[in-house]
């Protein structure tokens, strides 16, 4: 028999050998198919999203390590009583049958069935194949870890504790290797990121291949369980060392041709900057700083376009002698807060300008703000000397576009880039309407850019009335499942989406049968059209109160300046500065 | 004289211990060569490192012309091996490893399979985890011997295997190499009765050590059970050559084993050390009288260690 044959001949037989377990393995991946085509749906359905999450994940990842482990240690690599060690088998062709079952079983066979879900559900072809691959990589990186624990182990227990002492040992290394290394080579600490799940995939996989070629054609196992070590070891420090996802879009400044960026200007609102304070523990170690946050105003450019800060320099220039210099770079936290007075907020306009000629209308307006520095709180010691505050901040320019437009129907249907959305059902209630909505979201895995903060939005328009209403996030009632999570930080989420509209939500327009009968569902976008820099300066910025403390009246404390007097209205909150303001859809 | 095995001053040790030291060992092409020796005496780690389950620590051994340590898939073909230690896939059908076994021998003969499975009395469609050990064993020999290969090496197969499986066993192995072309069967085994009936060859190994490795009938041919009577109550004197074994005194009666016979010496052999000597008697011994004799020669040289 020729070398591929006895692959052939070698896989064959680990399909019979474990055709049980393959068996249990076939139903998991039919029983979530099947539950993640229909849906949550009503709570009556389903336990709860958590359970139904983690219930997933658990059956998943657990059938993958028992079988792989399985797999391996039925021709056992250690010890002398394996029956394969006295028959005519290569190595290489032992090694090629195993790798290529763990792989086609648990790599190959949930990359067709989420490919060919996610077609089925409506997600264009690009994306289906990118949610399967994505799943494919997360699978990869458990397979090849089982893989390299089951090489040098001859039974489960013998799995568990191999793993539980490969998890140790990386923890180790994380909390107290690279703290180390951090403190001795602060060059080296100052480059550690916060790991690259796509990097860490990479090593493990390749990690995984090299040790498991080098068990099965030496089998040494001590060396082999050295090699393991070391792999999981440089997979971690290589996903932390490499260089952090870049914060601003790969993506050139905003053509003149498309924006003429000479006349656009910035400015905070009326409403002052605020202060925070923000506690951070290190180890033992518990420091507090200051966080900045602005409401940035921005003119000279039509209203159908918007920006959104992503990076931030700021300097707080004490100009009192021997006063303090503090400068660096920040990083930016979006956050929202309600507007009272129906002031249109740059989305907002960007927004109502895609939709057309239409009285658009919506129960709450957000305003934005962000974060444009953290100071350290030695900055604040210096109070009453009056400072120059000055960020320089780089923005993404957005302008909406209208992405799919369909009838308010049931059964309506459409895709856009890592989404696809089915109307269920509409359903005139009293004085208003329910709608169902499924969605199948390939998120984090959009190119980036391609959303300013991941603001869509979902619209009913009716076109013969000339009224829009603007359906808020936080109106809807979401269910998730999520199929792909933890190699790749992507997520594949299928969300039942239902919004209940009495007559309040839209204060100036009423939804009634008829209404909803000329309506239309429209997906709204952002699309990024270039970046643009601008300074913000705030001369004579003083801080005024207490600082240095974490207490409720520290928060909200404002910086006076001359566009910003002391007394000044305190900002309102809504829900913590830290939630970013993620948009209807994604 | 083409040998099937060889070693050259085999050694392999684990921590301190010396499980096998110094093996040198031929085993002629086409005889049944038989290892015997006690508990712990290494036989299976021998017969390990020459499968290349195990590396030497040093010296080398050799396997159908082939060092032992570079043993690969194209000598495995010309190999049977038969262990109590091995694992048999337990999931499988004995047909069912057959099946898994044949494509990875050119030479696999299904007829000859089909009839040794017969000749065995092996159920085909029982799973191996619910046979016997005696059908284990059974059912690994059929694998091992359906494809003729040159060298059959067999680890303790018959420990643990009742009377009737035993002689189903051997009978198996003997009407299997009896052919035409003659195998080569290596066997290490406790079994003297099972020995004495397939090999024609035998080696002893003890503490590692090979104490000797010579044909049968040669091996029978110089041990013998001696009778002494003396004239008078006498000692046993200082001096007795090395060659007589369990020698002992009851009386006027003198009893040893003479490793070293030969016909035409015995007498004044013996008479040199016993002058007063009135009787001398060489009685033939069977194997298993020959191991006996050897293992009590063992311990007391352990005892006395």
């Amino acid at each position: 028999m020729n070398a591929p044959g006895l692959v052939v001949h070698l896989m064959w037989v680990d399909i019979k050998a474990h055709r049980a377990l393959l068996a249990v393995w076939a139903i998991v991946l039919l029983v979530q198919t099947a539950l993640f085509v229909q849906g949550p749906g009503d709570s009556g359905r389903f336990v709860s999203s958590v359970s139904y999450d983690i219930g997933i994940a658990i059956v998943r990842f657990g059938w993958t390590i028992v079988v792989t482990a399985l797999l391996i240690q039925s021709d056992s690599l250690l010890g002398t009583t394996a029956f394969w060690r006295t028959r005519p088998i290569p190595r290489a062709a032992l090694l090629t049958a195993k790798l290529l079952s763990a792989s086609l079983w648990f790599v190959a066979a949930p990359v067709v069935v989420v490919g060919a879900m996610l077609l089925r559900l409506g997600m264009r072809p690009f994306d289906a194949a990118t949610g399967g691959g994505l799943v494919g990589v997360e699978q990869a990186v458990i397979v090849s870890m089982t893989v390299m624990a089951a090489l040098v182990t001859v039974n489960l227990g013998q799995l568990v504790v191999a793993g539980i002492a490969g998890v140790t040992v990386v923890a180790v290394f994380n909390g107290l290797l690279l703290p180390v290394v951090a403190l001795a080579w602060p060059a080296v600490g100052s480059s550690l990121s916060g790991g690259q799940p796509t990097v860490y995939a990479i090593a493990v996989v390749g990690g995984g291949l090299v040790v498991a070629t080098y068990h099965y054609l030496t089998l040494r196992s001590w060396h082999s369980v050295a090699l393991a070590t070391a792999a999981m070891f440089l997979a971690t420090a290589l996903t932390r060392l490499w260089p952090a996802a870049p914060v601003v879009p790969p993506i050139g400044p905003v053509p003149e041709s498309v924006l003429p960026t000479s006349a656009i200007s910035l400015a905070t609102s009326p409403l002052a900057p605020r202060v925070d304070d923000v506690a951070r523990a290190t180890g033992a170690r518990r420091s507090v700083s200051k966080r900045v946050s602005v409401e940035l105003t921005s003119t000279g450019h039509p209203p159908g376009i918007y920006f959104w800060p992503v990076m931030a320099t700021t300097t707080m220039n004490f100009v009192a002698p021997g006063a303090l210099l503090w400068v660096g770079p920040s990083v930016l936290t979006p956050g929202e807060r309600a507007s009272r007075d129906d002031s249109e907020g740059q989305p907002w306009r960007s927004i109502h300008a895609a939709l057309g000629d239409v009285d658009l209308d919506s129960p709450r307006r957000w305003i934005y703000f962000t974060s444009v520095a953290e100071l350290p709180d030695d900055v604040f010691r210096a109070r009453g000397i009056p400072a120059q505050f000055k960020t320089d901040l780089t923005m993404v320019a957005y302008r909406y576009e209208v992405t799919a437009v369909v009838p308010l129907k049931a059964n309506a249907a459409f895709s856009a880039p890592g989404l696809a959305s089915r109307i269920v059902s509409v359903v005139v209630v009293n004085a208003g309407a329910r709608i169902e909505l499924h969605e199948t979201i390939l998120e984090g895995a959009l190119p980036l850019g391609h959303s300013g903060f991941g603001a869509s939005w979902y619209v009913l328009r009716n076109n013969a009335r000339h009224q829009a209403v603007l359906m808020m996030w936080r109106d809807f009632k979401r269910f998730s499942a999520t199929v792909g999570i933890a190699a790749t930080g992507v997520a594949t989420t299928r969300r039942v989406m239902e919004v209940d509209m009495p007559p309040e939500f839209a204060r100036r327009i009423t939804i009634d049968a008829a209404w909803l009968d000329q309506a239309e569902l429209v997906l709204v976008e952002p699309r990024p059209l270039g970046l643009l820099t601008r300074s913000l300066t705030i001369d004579n910025a003083a801080r005024n109160g207490t600082a240095g403390r974490l207490s409720p009246a520290a928060m909200s404390a404002p910086l006076s300046s001359p566009d910003a007097p002391g007394s000044h209205r305190p900002p309102v909150s809504d829900g913590g500065s830290s939630t970013p303001p993620a948009g209807g859809v994604r | 004289m083409q040998y099937a095995i060889e070693t050259e001053h085999l050694s392999r040790r684990f921590g301190r211990t010396d499980a096998v030291s110094d093996l040198s060992l031929n085993v002629p092409a086409g005889c049944v060569f038989a290892l015997v020796g006690p508990n712990g005496a290494g036989k299976t780690t021998t017969i390990k490192t020459l499968m290349n389950l195990l590396p030497p620590t040093s010296g080398r051994a050799s396997v159908l012309g082939t060092d032992s340590r570079k043993l690969g898939p194209s000598a495995l073909r010309r190999i049977g091996y038969v262990s109590e230690n091995q694992d048999l896939p337990a999931w499988m059908t004995v047909a069912d490893m057959m099946a898994y076994c044949a494509p990875f021998y050119p030479t696999w003969d299904t007829a000859f399979a089909a009839a040794l499975a017969r000749q065995l009395g092996v159920p085909l469609d029982k799973p191996i985890k619910r046979c016997s050990r005696g059908t284990r064993m059974k059912a690994a020999l059929l694998v091992s011997l359906a494809y003729r290969p040159e060298l059959l090496v067999m680890d303790e197969p018959f420990g643990g295997l009742d009377a009737l499986v035993r002689e189903e066993f051997s009978s198996g192995i003997l009407e299997a190499v009896g052919g035409e072309r003659p195998w080569t069967v290596f066997v290490s085994s406790h079994d003297i009765d099972e020995v004495e009936r397939l090999a024609d060859w035998v080696g002893t190994i003890n503490e590692g050590r090979l104490v000797f490795a010579e044909p049968v009938s040669s091996l029978i041919g110089r041990f013998r059970q001696v009778d002494v009577v003396v004239s008078e109550a006498a000692t046993l004197p200082g001096g007795l050559p090395v060659s007589w074994l369990l020698p002992e005194i009851s009386g006027r009666a003198i009893r040893f084993v003479d490793t070293a016979y030969a016909e035409s010496d015995l007498g004044p052999r013996v008479r040199a050390l016993f002058p007063l000597a009135v009787d001398i008697s060489a009685t033939p011994m069977s194997l298993r009288q020959i191991f006996i004799t050897l293992a009590r020669t063992f311990r007391g040289q352990e005892n006395r260690a």
